[in-house]
């Protein structure tokens, strides 16, 4: 590790050593149309080719030398602008890019595909949030994990499912970041949606290997969600109206050219819509029984910005959002009256408080505080009258996590050559990893005394602590590095975990046209999300490492390259090999819906390790859009408790095909189209069974066996391997089409599809069952394997304006 | 309305549209094996239970029951063969008068056609012997009028310092009716307290199971429930009487035997391999090449009898 360290800040000086007179551009690039910063712009010298690119506010720093200069700054979907002026002192120069017009794609550059020539990072993806917008959608409701799914290296969960599973790791092995700050549960609808509202957002970046030093605390992916600013140049609302969601979104300037907002609020209304339905059912059933149930989600992105100086810049921004289901009953006659109110409720809060400031020309810094808290909470009451007696019974289940964080990054840019992040974080969790709280009160003639307590488990409390520090430089100008250090620390109960994670990347310009990388990173895990392999259950419970569950570690090795072809496609292709270490697994037979006080009696420790390689074909420009992603890969996992052997990965797929197109016709029309294809999943199946004796009370006396009796016997399904079943190939055909329209208020589009198009039954569970239809010999049904499905063939309508 | 009419129509749609359909996936059995069960004590004659591995699709009818009548077993004590066991039906093979012995390692193997040859090893632990048990009853009745009694045990005994020791305790109930023997319940149940609930590795059926990780070689003591009875109204006839004889017994059970004990119980209790929120369990054996247990303990029993007084009937208390 020393010589590690050594290395690396030799390397380091030696890049930023001996240059000449030389002066800085700085300044933040922007959206013409609404004044938002435009993340991962490319700016730079015409003339040498020497350039950066902007961060996550928007910043650049371009240090070049003394004379005259043209500067280019460019962005996928933008057209480029070309400033040229006599450098001869330091400049701040703020840009507006204006967005292209896609019929116009010969004047259009491959920008974005330039970018990722340069870039020494790789196992990265940036989601083109318009293309998004244009593809046919689950339920009407654009959903930016449904389409991280679509990417080559991330495998979906079960069907409909918003979960994501990147090169081979577990669900909780993602840190999905919201403005720097962790959401732990990104499910509304038991994982049918995902809690982002595409409106909301202005950048979504994957990342699935060749860690950058500054990301850390989870092991195989980052998702960098960045909520828009709001536009900066006139009060605009845009909305959508859905089959079972409506969403709008207010943006616009508090004051000009210095403050402006966006809040975007989105509902569900399959409780509104079935309330009829159950009221004309009571009714239905008389005046003494009523029953009403139902379910909805809704959520609110918010955040401001306030610009004290150029140099200085302060957002906050809030995001909250709540699932909630419920069932009432009430049922009265003259003698009785009850009442039972059940509820389940689910929600995130995140808030976060960031100050930019930039030091000077070389050293940009955000500071922030944040929020963050996932709860769960699950409830019954009921009130009882009798003649005799009247009773009230209240239970509530709730468990949840709370963080609050405080970091501190910097961006110090040196010379052109070189960008240096550095930064350090502390987060101080709160588990509550289930707490029951139970009531029980007789207002008068009940037998039973009244009770009142609270039991389970503790809260747990935890510290994590973070420093990194990373150098993108280049040597020469076919190779550029990208090294850096992430140290890590968590304390809990007395113990406290350490762990330094060396990162590397490199790049080697090999023409024009190809560049070759490679990477390395390790990273390690304080969190577990103890979670089923099905549907994503609320009652996913976060609990921390502990003296005997260890932190998880992974390392990760991938070599690719990315090629230009015409400078229209972008195509990558890189292979991996993942090695993860003490991740966790339930016990055989441990239940998922159980809330197990000892949580820790229901897991076991192993290691997993996985390997493949991704290829992406990619179009960002013209009037067809899309990708072509395809990932051959294995997972493995072996865990001394649940097999001798190794076993493959539920989520092991051999072969993972998605085709994405988007045409757009004319500026009234565009379609969408998706179809995925993928190795069925691994699964758990009885291939056979056999007979367990009673051989209790004393051998077999009193229940048969020797004498010629029979035995007492049972059935037991064997189950000797951990995934020994695929289930059949998932595949299926989305489709969708957008019709726009001017009106003198705005615009506003109508868009129908359908989901499943060919109506293909894909895999939600199987399991052994009777089929009643078909009767053997003996007079019995035949035993059959049942395949259930859902979601086949899906059509959606929705209604979107904008003005 | 119409929107309203057309907004429910697709909602009912959305869900009735999960679908099952039957898959045509046969689960082929990779190998037919053999299947060993048995549970020796010194107390009973040395019998052991031979079956062989199905199809899960396979009929499961009395009439379709995969036991093995016609498999050589033999029986060793280390390596010398004691005898040749002989089949008694239902798959069961013993060999009439042979008592195991504690502390002695048995060894079986069973061939059988072109299955593998199968075998299996075990020795019977030493007898933990019960130093006391002591019992009461908690009368209630509950809210319908019915008389409930709960039973409590408090057993003791004395752990073996040194060696891992595992554990089974388990019931059998004789009924009687003006002493005549109506019924016995070999598996009556027994249950931990709330307060010793975590003392307990397992609840495997109707018994308990712990070893001594946290208590070698000391005096223990513990409470259990072991009958929640339910009462009916009706009296019974002058001069009738009803004895409920509990016969519990202290098992001292080999590692093995309490590892399959308790994976079974675990597979029982997660509903077995059809509860899709729950993960698979494999059931322990360490039956060479094949599946099933060759178990062995070694019981200390005790008996506590209660009778239900003249006139006081079913309803009475005990």
């Amino acid at each position: 590790m020393k010589k590690f360290i050594i290395i690396l800040l030799a390397i380091m000086l030696g890049a930023a050593a001996g240059h000449a007179q030389k002066f800085t551009v700085t300044g933040f690039v922007n959206d013409a149309s609404n004044g938002e910063k435009l993340l991962g712009a490319n700016v730079y010298n015409k003339q040498t080719y020497a350039g950066c690119v902007t961060n996550n506010y928007g910043f650049y720093s371009l240090t070049q030398p003394k004379g005259m200069v043209t500067v280019v700054y460019s962005f996928v979907g933008y057209q480029p602008l070309n400033l040229t002026f006599n450098l001869t002192a330091d400049t701040v120069i703020n840009v507006e890019l204006k967005p292209t017009i896609e019929l116009e794609e010969v004047e259009v550059k491959a920008n974005g595909i330039e970018h990722h020539l340069e870039s020494s990072q790789m196992s990265i993806t940036e989601l083109p949030l318009k293309t998004l917008k244009k593809l046919p959608v689950f339920f009407g409701e654009v959903d930016i994990m449904k389409t991280i799914q679509l990417l080559p290296g991330v495998q979906s969960g079960t069907e409909g499912t918003s979960g994501i599973y990147v090169r081979g790791g577990g669900p909780d092995e993602n840190l999905i970041l919201l403005d720097g700050v962790p959401v732990y549960n990104a499910n509304h609808l038991f994982g049918f949606f995902s809690v982002f509202n595409a409106d909301a957002l202005n950048s979504v970046t994957l990342v699935k290997g060749g860690f950058p030093a500054r990301y850390g605390g989870r092991l195989s992916s980052v998702l960098d969600i960045r909520m828009k600013e709001g536009n900066s140049k006139a009060f605009k609302v845009q909305g959508t109206v859905g089959l079972i969601a409506s969403k709008i979104t207010l943006e616009g300037p508090v004051v000009k050219n210095k403050s402006s907002f966006i809040v975007s609020a989105r509902r569900t209304y399959i409780d509104i819509l079935s309330y009829p339905i159950q009221l004309i059912a009571n009714k239905m059933a008389g005046n003494s029984d009523n029953f009403f149930g139902g379910y909805y989600f809704y959520d609110l992105n918010g955040k401001i910005n306030w610009r004290f100086s150029e140099k200085s810049r302060i957002y906050l921004s809030a995001y909250m959002g709540n699932d909630k289901a419920y069932a009432n009953s009430k049922y009265e006659s003259i003698d009785y009256k009850t009442k039972d109110n059940f509820k389940l409720r689910w929600g995130n809060i995140t808030t976060a408080l960031r100050w930019n400031y930039v030091f000077n020309k070389k050293l940009f810094a955000n500071f922030r505080g944040s929020y963050s808290r996932y709860n769960f909470l699950v409830g019954e009451k009921s009130d009882n009258t009798t003649p005799d007696y009247h009773e009230k019974l209240a239970f509530d289940y709730f468990s949840g996590i709370d963080d609050l964080a405080a970091a501190a990054d910097f961006d110090f840019v040196p010379t052109t050559n070189q960008y240096i992040r550095f930064g350090v974080s502390n987060i101080y969790h709160t588990f509550n990893p289930g707490v029951n709280a139970y009531s029980f009160s007789n207002q008068e003639g009940s037998d039973y005394a009244s009770v009142d307590t609270t039991f389970g488990n503790n809260k747990i409390y935890a510290n994590e602590i973070d420093a990194y520090v990373e150098d993108d430089f280049s040597l020469g100008s076919y190779v550029k590095m990208n090294l850096g250090l992430h140290a890590s620390g968590f304390y809990v109960k007395n113990t406290f975990y350490k762990s330094l994670q060396p990162r590397a990347a490199l790049r080697v310009i090999a023409s024009k046209k190809l560049s070759l990388k490679a990477s390395y990173a390790t990273m390690a895990q304080y969190v577990h999300l103890l979670t089923n392999t099905s549907i994503g259950l609320p009652t996913d419970l976060w609990v921390p490492v502990t003296d005997t569950i260890k932190p998880m570690k992974s390392q990760q090795v991938a070599l690719g390259g990315v090629y230009n072809l015409n400078d229209m496609f972008e195509i990558s292709l890189e292979g991996y090999y993942k090695w993860l270490e003490d991740v966790i697994s339930y016990k055989p037979g441990a239940s998922y819906l159980t809330s197990d006080n000892n949580w820790q009696e229901m897991i076991t420790v192993g290691n997993g390790w996985s390997y493949g390689a991704e290829l992406l074909i990619r179009k960002d420009m013209g009037k067809l859009t899309g990708w072509i992603g395809y990932t051959l890969s294995w997972s493995w996992r072996k865990f001394e408790e649940v097999s001798p052997d190794k076993f493959p990965y539920h989520y092991d797929r051999r072969h993972d095909l998605s085709i994405v197109a988007t045409y757009k016709l004319s500026d009234k029309i565009d379609f969408g189209a998706t179809w995925v294809f993928g190795t069925g999943a691994a699964i758990t199946l009885p291939y056979d069974k056999y007979i367990t004796i009673d051989n209790s009370a004393g051998g077999y006396a009193g229940v048969g066996g020797p004498g010629g009796m029979q035995p007492y016997y049972q059935y037991v399904d064997n189950v000797q391997e951990r995934n020994n079943y695929r289930t059949p190939s998932y595949h299926r055909l989305d489709l969708g089409v957008n019709f726009h329209k001017k009106k003198k208020w705005g615009e506003r589009t109508w868009s129908v599809g359908l989901y499943n198009a060919y109506f293909r039954q894909n895999y939600f569970f199987i399991f052994v069952d009777y089929d009643y239809d078909h009767y053997n010999g003996t007079g019995k049904p035949d035993k059959v394997l049942k395949q259930v499905s859902l979601f086949p063939g899906m059509p959606y309508v929705s209604y979107s304006f904008k003005f | 309305m119409k929107k309203i009419v057309l907004s429910l129509l697709f909602l009912s749609y959305i869900m009735l549209s999960g679908c099952v359909k039957i898959l045509n996936d046969e689960l082929k059995t990779k190998e037919t094996k053999l299947v060993l069960n048995a549970a020796i004590t010194p107390d009973s004659v040395f019998t052991v239970n031979v079956s062989h591995t199905s199809n899960i699709f396979e009929d499961e009818s009395a009439d379709n029951l995969p036991f093995i009548d016609s498999a050589k077993v033999l029986l060793f004590e280390g390596d010398n063969l004691l005898y040749q066991l002989q089949n008694t039906g239902y798959g069961f093979y013993s060999n009439p008068g042979f008592y195991p012995q504690t502390g002695k390692q048995y060894k079986v193997t069973v061939s059988y056609g072109t299955y593998h040859d199968i075998e299996s090893v075990a020795s019977i632990p030493p007898k933990v012997p019960i130093v006391s048990l002591d019992t009461s009853s908690v009368f209630t009745t509950d809210e319908y009028g019915n008389n409930i009694t709960n039973f409590f045990g408090e057993i003791t005994y004395n752990d073996p310092p040194g060696v891992a020791n595992y554990y089974q305790l388990s019931c059998v109930l004789y009924n009687y009716y003006n002493d005549s023997l109506v019924y016995v319940d070999p598996q009556s149940s027994v249950w931990p307290t709330d307060e010793n609930e975590r003392f307990f590795d397992s609840q495997s059926g109707s018994s308990l199971l712990w070893s001594d990780k946290l208590t070698d070689g000391k005096q223990v003591t513990f409470k259990f429930i072991f009958l929640y009875a339910y009462y009916g109204y009706n009296k019974m006839a002058t001069d009738d009487k009803q004895t409920y004889k509990f016969e519990f017994h202290l098992k001292s059970i080999t590692k093995s035997y309490f590892t399959y004990l308790k994976s079974l119980g675990v597979y029982w209790e997660t509903g077995g391999s059809d509860n899709p929120f729950s993960e698979p369990v494999v059931i322990y054996s360490n039956v060479d090449n094949g599946y099933g247990i060759l178990g062995a303990y070694n019981s200390d029993t005790i008996s506590v009898s209660y009778t239900v007084s003249t006139g006081e009937g079913e309803g009475g208390k005990p």
